[in-house]
């Protein structure tokens, strides 16, 4: 059958591993790493050191194909931040989902036992911007994997950035938008996603607190000095009246939430 | 490219911009020092045969039996009609007789007004191509032919998939235009905008919106706070060590930059309301096409090319029930674009020209047709020789020796070489950096193609 003869080139391990990796770890893969997922998933099973197992040993295997990438040590060593070409960029959705996911209150994932309506992001808010959830403009999804952005340091090394493809000039605002959107509306959707103003609102007193938590949870630590002094700076320029203190906590939120969705080193992952 | 510190009031004031590019002019530049370009792309692949259909008894019976699946779901009155008496006929030539589709009536008037040409069969090519040619094994052949992503890449950068730029870029590095707004794409990122120091402002739609703080003097009752996030947007003082962290920076300040300016520019301009309508985005784009082109002397370009384009043209399936809306669409949009240009007396100077993918089978499957080569494009605009046909437009049949046996997809006759050579050449580019940019472009009839 015809995809049965798809699937045994052998061809399909190294491009479906190339292409894995480019979307958990890094755009511009080592040979050496593409070789070593794409014998995982021929041989269907992956063993860590201390005697883990994943996959079934079937090919293909999908378990041990990620734990491959992800348990790599291109994935997991320091060392991989010594390299100025390591890492990708975050796209828009995933960063849209990481803003959601850190400052939403943990709750049953869904109320009344039915799944969140995540259709709903095709719609309002969300629906802006060049990534719709659920909304590619075309059957090749958002983005290439091959895209090479123009007059880029990426680009003059023959390397590829497939994310960027989707940030367009418009998208670094729309996502600013989207950003105050959340903090001031609290719920979007209502079944969906709600804002955890009690765990946000004493972090928001100090801002070198409030900083180092978004750096912490959103950057992984990697925002660089001047960065932090910054968003240091912004926060203080917020004044909190004593009388309505909630009010100015809140602007102090959105503008950190703002401040972190356009750092470079939350929109690219290392 | 170097990221100059501005400061916000600079930046909102509008003098100079990332790149220590031109500042300013210091009078208004006269109208005969500027042209713009605008490339607009149907993704997915326009059936040509569903513009252009003869008028003529023997080629419209050729057309119908053809395509006699789709001509019934027409006959079914569910929607337009085809009848040969629908059609508006414009041209006849020695393949016979043709017409545009009734919904194409705009475009109809534009012809005969002068202001539109049409370009027959025109495609990808990589020499002279014939159907002998090809079954004698005597040519070379463009790569990935019908790959919608592969042919939409050749037609804008001369290569598949993966050119970091395209063609219009390149014109705008061949003519040094320095500007940062030479190049701006309404629909996304498309390489065609995109050049070696050409580099391009996408939006994604038409109308533009300063990032939060940039275009205030307050925020949240601080008058340092836009300063602070402007500096934050711009990146500045921030070194990165990561490749990707430094190109997304740079990426994003100038989007930044650029979208307060042109926001900026669309207040001072009421033109694309002349040009947009209801449920039109292609007429949206062209609408902001115009208040960028009405603002010019503010942005200091001389030169541009915008892109702008619109989808859901790979009619496989129920093409009757969608094709003619979406054509309708085109047309409107079109004209009322040139009556725009023609209302800011600068029709002269801009040009609007067609691509897509490639051009579809001329025999239907069951309620559509499928991916082919050559199609047929449009050229619009006062400069343009409009009202005729470059080229003979071919028989409608699968005998002829531009049709391939195989359905009856068009061999193009024109090559993207010719027809961008073409345009280059008025956009004033000269024809040793025409060369380089269309390598190939010596082994065509050069003059084949004649547009102004």
């Amino acid at each position: 059958l015809a995809l049965d003869h798809l699937l045994a080139h052998p061809n399909v391990a190294p491009f479906v591993s190339k292409q894995l990796i480019q979307k958990f770890v890094t755009s511009n893969p080592t040979p050496d790493y593409v070789e070593r997922v794409a014998n995982t998933f021929n041989k269907g099973r992956y063993e860590t050191s201390d005697g883990t197992v994943f996959g079934t040993g079937e090919r293909c295997d999908m378990q041990a194909t990620l734990a491959a990438i992800l348990l790599d040590p291109t994935a997991r060593d320091l060392e991989s931040l010594e390299d100025e070409n390591f890492g990708k960029v975050r796209e828009p959705i995933i960063r849209v989902a990481h803003m959601m996911r850190t400052t939403a209150k943990a709750r049953d994932v869904a109320p009344g036992g039915r799944l969140p309506r995540a259709g709903q992001l095709r719609q309002g808010p969300t629906a802006t911007g060049e990534q719709v959830p659920f909304r590619p403009y075309s059957v090749f999804s958002f983005f290439r994997p091959g895209f090479v952005p123009s007059g880029t340091e990426v680009a003059s090394r023959g390397d590829v950035a497939p994310e960027m493809q989707v940030m367009t000039s418009t998208h670094f605002i729309d996502q600013l938008r989207l950003a105050r959107h959340f903090v001031r509306n609290d719920k979007f959707p209502q079944s969906f996603y709600q804002l955890d103003w009690e765990r946000l609102k004493p972090l928001a007193d100090d801002p070198d607190t409030l900083v180092a938590y978004f750096n912490e949870t959103f950057a992984a630590g990697q925002f660089e000095p001047a960065t932090q002094a910054r968003m240091v700076e912004a926060l203080r320029d917020v004044r909190v009246q004593a009388r309505e203190p909630d009010r100015g906590l809140r602007q102090r939120v959105e503008v950190a939430l703002l401040m972190t969705m356009s750092a470079p080193e939350f929109m690219v992952q290392r | 490219m170097t990221n100059t510190i501005i400061s916000r009031r600079g930046l909102v004031a509008g003098m100079g911009a990332l790149g220590g590019l031109s500042l300013l002019p210091a009078f208004a530049q006269s109208d005969d020092d500027y042209k713009a370009l605008v490339c607009v792309i149907f993704h997915g692949g326009l059936d040509s045969f569903e513009c252009i259909i003869p008028t003529d008894e023997q080629g419209y019976r050729a057309w119908e039996r053809h395509r006699k699946l789709i001509v019934d779901q027409y006959r079914s009155k569910e929607t337009v009609s085809r009848e040969r008496d629908s059609l508006l006929p414009f041209t006849d030539g020695p393949n016979g007789a043709f017409g545009f589709a009734a919904e194409l009536a705009p475009l109809a008037a534009l012809y005969k007004s002068g202001q539109l040409a049409v370009v027959p069969n025109a495609g990808p090519l990589e020499e002279p191509t014939t159907r002998s040619l090809m079954s004698a094994g005597k040519v070379r052949l463009p790569r990935r032919l019908a790959s919608h992503n592969d042919q939409r890449s050749i037609w804008m950068s001369m290569m598949p998939e993966g050119a970091a730029t395209g063609w219009g870029g390149r014109l705008l590095d061949a003519i040094a235009e320095d500007s940062p707004f030479s190049s701006i794409s309404f629909n996304g990122t498309e390489v065609f905008a995109a050049g070696e120091r050409t580099l391009p402002v996408t939006l994604r739609g038409s109308r533009g919106r300063a990032a939060f703080g940039v275009d205030s003097d307050k925020v949240f009752g601080s008058e340092s706070l836009p300063d602070i996030l402007t500096d934050h947007y711009l990146g500045q003082d921030v070194k990165h060590g990561s490749v990707l962290r430094r190109d997304v920076a740079a990426a994003q300040a100038r989007g930044v930059s650029a979208i307060l300016r042109l926001t900026q520019a669309q207040r001072g301009s009421d033109i694309s309301d002349q040009v947009r309508v209801p449920n039109n985005k292609l007429s949206d784009q062209l609408g902001a096409v115009a208040d960028v082109i009405a603002s010019r002397d503010a942005l200091g370009a001389k030169r541009q090319v915008f892109v702008v384009g619109m989808g859901g043209f790979d009619t496989h399936r129920r093409q009757a029930y969608t094709l003619p809306a979406l054509q309708s669409q085109v047309a409107l949009a079109l004209a009322r674009f040139q009556t725009a240009m023609n209302g800011l007396g600068i029709a002269e100077s801009v040009t609007a020209f067609t691509v897509s993918d490639f051009g579809r089978t001329l025999s239907a499957n069951s309620s559509g047709t499928d991916h082919g080569w050559g199609g047929h494009h449009y050229v619009m605009g006062g400069a343009v020789k409009g009202g005729r046909v470059t080229q003979d437009i071919p028989p409608l049949s699968l005998d002829h020796d531009q049709a391939l046996w195989q359905r009856g997809a068009l061999v193009p006759e024109v090559s993207i070489e010719q027809y961008g050579a073409a345009l280059g050449s008025w956009f004033g580019v000269a024809e040793s950096d025409l060369r380089s940019i269309f390598p190939h472009l010596g082994r065509f009839d050069r003059d084949a193609v004649q547009l102004f």
